[in-house]
This record gives C-alpha cells, sequence and structure tokens, in this order.
C-alpha cells in the first residue's frame, strides 16, 4: 500500500471519479499496490507535516508521496465538524470569520515559507530515520518565488535531499499536466492526472 | 557554545540580571562554554521548531537545548515583528480581535498536540541526522494527565527519544525548580533556575557529553 497526502490536487477534485482517475488511485494501479489518500481540498503543509508524522507512527508503506500545497494555507479546528481545517485568504469561510483579519492583519509570507522549509527538512529526516521510502512534490513550481527567496532561505534549501524531491524547486504538478484541459476551478481533470501519475511513477522507477 | 531556545523559562523573565542566573547562562558556566540563548517570553513550539533547523542548518553548536513550551501558543509575523501568541495575550487581544475568536472556538487541544510531538519527533530525527548533540525538556511535564489518558497519542509519544527528553514525560521545569521561591507572574527566580540548570547539567554529564 502507497500513501498519498496533498490538496486538492491529490485529493482529485473536480473529477467525475476521483477514486479510479486522481493520480494517486492511478500510480497505486501502476505499482500494482493500493493507496490511502489523504489528499484534502484546501490542504495545508502543516497539515501534511503533521498528519504524516502521527500516520507513519502507527504504520509503515511500500511508499509515501507529500504533495505540499501552497505553504500560505493556515490550518485550525472546526468546532462545528470536530475536525481541523484548513483556509487562504482567498476562502470564504463561514465558520471562521476570524480568517480574514488573520491575513490581513497577522500573515507574512515570508515567515509562511520559512516555516514549509523547515518543515520539509525535518520530514525528510524523520522519513530517512524510519527508513520509510518517500517523495516530495510540489503543486505548483516555485518560480519567481523561489528568486524572491533564496537568499533569505537558501541555507535551508540547500539541506534538501533533491534526490526524494521531483521537480525541486522549478516544476510542480500544475507543470506536470502541461496543456491539459482543467476544470473550472483550475484542477487538472483526468489527462493532466495521468501525466502527472507517470511523472511520478518515472521519477520513483529512475 | 550551546544554543537554548524556549520561552519564558528559558529567557529569564521575572530575573533581576537574566543574562547571569537564567539556567541557560548558569549552565553555560558549568560546562565552560558560551551560550546564544534564543528564548523569547511567550515563545511557541513553532518557533523552537522553525529556529532550531535554521540555526542549525548553519552551525553546529557544542550542544542545543530546547525548553519545549505548551502547545497552545502561535508563531505569527508581522511587518516584521515577531509575535508569539498565548490564550492569555490579552495585550495582543485589542490588537488582533481574531485571537480571542480563535482560541474560543477554533483551537483544539489534541489537534495542538499532535501537531506539537509531530514537531519533537521530527526534529529529534533531524539532529540525530546531522550528529548534533541535543536535550529536550518541557517547561511542565503533563503527559499523564493530559496526552497520554485523554488524546489517544500514544503511539507518537511512545516514539519519543526518552535518551534526548530529559524528564519525559511526567518532569519538567516546575518540578525541577520544586519548591523554590517563584516571581509573581510564577516564574522561577535564581534558586529555580540554579536546579533547573544543575538538573540538565546532571543529564549532560550522565550521557558522557562532559567528563
Amino acid at each position: 500500500m502507497i500513501l498519498t497526502i496533498g490538496d486538492s490536487f491529490t485529493y482529485g477534485e473536480e473529477l467525475p471519479d476521483r477514486t479510479s482517475q486522481a493520480w494517486p488511485y492511478l500510480l497505486a494501479k501502476k505499482l500494482d499496490t493500493t493507496v490511502t489518500n489523504l489528499g484534502k481540498c484546501g490542504g495545508s503543509a502543516d497539515r501534511c507535516f503533521r498528519v504524516i508524522i502521527n500516520n507513519l507512527s502507527r504504520n509503515k508503506y511500500k511508499l509515501v508521496i507529500v504533495a505540499w500545497p501552497f505553504p500560505h494555507r493556515i490550518e485550525a479546528w472546526d468546532n462545528i465538524s470536530n475536525s481541523p481545517v484548513c483556509t487562504n485568504q482567498n476562502s470564504v469561510n463561514s465558520n471562521l470569520p476570524w480568517v480574514d483579519d488573520w491575513y490581513k492583519f497577522s500573515y507574512n509570507k515570508d515567515h509562511a515559507f520559512e516555516r514549509w522549509s523547515c518543515q520539509i527538512l525535518a520530514l525528510q529526516s524523520f522519513l530517512k530515520q524510519i527508513k520509510q521510502d518517500y517523495l516530495f512534490l510540489n503543486v505548483a513550481g516555485l518560480q519567481g518565488d523561489y528568486d524572491l527567496y533564496e537568499k533569505k532561505l537558501g541555507h535551508i534549501w540547500s539541506n534538501i535531499d533533491k534526490t526524494k524531491y521531483l521537480g525541486w524547486p522549478e516544476l510542480g504538478m500544475i507543470e506536470f499536466q502541461g496543456d491539459c484541459p482543467i476544470g473550472p476551478g483550475g484542477h487538472p481533470l483526468e489527462l493532466g492526472h495521468q501525466r502527472i501519475a507517470e511523472t511520478i511513477y518515472d521519477f520513483n522507477n529512475r | 557554545m550551546i544554543l537554548t531556545i524556549g520561552d519564558s523559562f528559558t529567557y529569564g523573565a521575572e530575573l533581576a540580571n537574566r543574562e547571569h542566573d537564567a539556567w541557560p547562562y548558569v549552565l553555560a558556566r558549568k560546562l565552560n562554554l558560551n551560550v546564544d540563548n534564543l528564548a523569547c517570553p511567550g515563545g511557541s513550539n513553532d518557533r523552537m521548531f522553525r529556529i532550531t533547523v535554521d540555526r542549525v542548518v548553519q552551525k553546529n553548536y557544542k550542544l542545543v537545548i530546547i525548553g519545549w513550551t505548551e502547545p497552545s501558543r502561535l508563531d505569527l509575523m508581522f511587518n516584521g515583528e515577531e509575535l508569539q501568541i498565548t490564550s492569555a495575550s490579552y495585550h495582543y487581544h485589542a490588537r488582533f480581535p481574531w485571537i480571542k475568536q480563535y482560541y474560543a472556538e477554533h483551537y483544539d487541544l489534541r489537534h495542538a498536540t499532535q501537531t506539537w510531538l509531530a514537531q519533537v519527533l521530527a526534529l529529534q530525527d533531524f539532529l540525530k541526522q546531522r550528529e548534533q548533540k541535543y536535550v529536550f525538556v518541557s517547561m511542565n511535564g503533563q503527559w499523564e494527565e493530559y496526552y497520554y489518558k485523554n488524546l489517544d497519542l500514544e503511539h507518537m509519544a511512545n516514539a519519543v527519544d526518552r535518551e534526548h527528553y530529559l524528564g519525559w514525560p511526567q518532569e519538567g521545569f516546575t518540578h525541577w525548580q520544586d519548591n523554590a521561591p517563584i516571581g509573581s507572574s510564577g516564574h522561577p527566580l535564581e534558586l529555580g533556575h540554579q536546579r533547573i540548570a544543575d538538573k540538565i547539567y546532571e543529564h549532560i554529564r550522565n550521557q558522557f557529553w562532559v567528563s
């Protein structure tokens, strides 16, 4: 069994039949195994970090894939659903009326990138220590953000194990899907997910 | 050089001369080393995790000591100002009205504790792989009451490296200071810090890290 985690791109948002068409399920089929897909719409990097370590403290998988979301998202607790909820500054979430103010008065992009970079490095150490095979990738290549933060975070990024990080830093799922059709919400459709699954499969088998 | 990071207990809040009497400085003198004490009042675990990774990739210290705090605190930055928020940061509530609502309606102890334990587990492996000697300590050991019995997080807690987490899971600064006098805000004073430094020093010596 493989374990996948990420945001709506990993969940399979906008697909008619996500449990057969999203890349985690396509990849599992190619690897002749099953998948536990913990992708969640709006999922944050904080959630990926927390959930993966929690899960791997109990279980072991053939392969773990973390498809890191954009680092600006936050994760809080939703008392109504009694579960964690992730959000960002573009979300209109009536359950979390404080979020607008949070982004307006308390959000800092540099800080979010630094936090995420530390999570990447520490999670790689954790996975290596427990001898869990894994690979990381991003939803989208860092593009301009790489140049923007290279000076500030380069000392952390230079310690990332790139042999386990597909596409770092310039490529991610958005680039892997290429010019495939996307849904109204901007998510890849069937062909895009096939290309993402193939890219991950090739990287894993290289 | 040793690196210490933590909250007000490590910073030395309420001490008349904190850069002499707080436990990081007392310990450094016992070890005949200098100390880079990056603790701050209200310091969150998120900040400790972030700064430790940032510093350790740049420099190998003789020893890194993290004084973990309670898991509810937030690590924010706004307009270049580092903000450490707790549920009791009433001075921030007027400036950031969302804080009150966040703690009242969108904070969960298990969720926060799970996040913290993930940081502990990842950071211990990170430090181990970099061959960085380290000690983790808690501000206040609370394991049996909160975590083990109530939160269903024993699978994560059992993965904590007890050799490097002094006092885990029951003990912390508040135990080691024992009945020493405390300040009006509950922080240890000179004698409490001496006892905390003695406890950490004894642990380091038992690990054969010092002769």
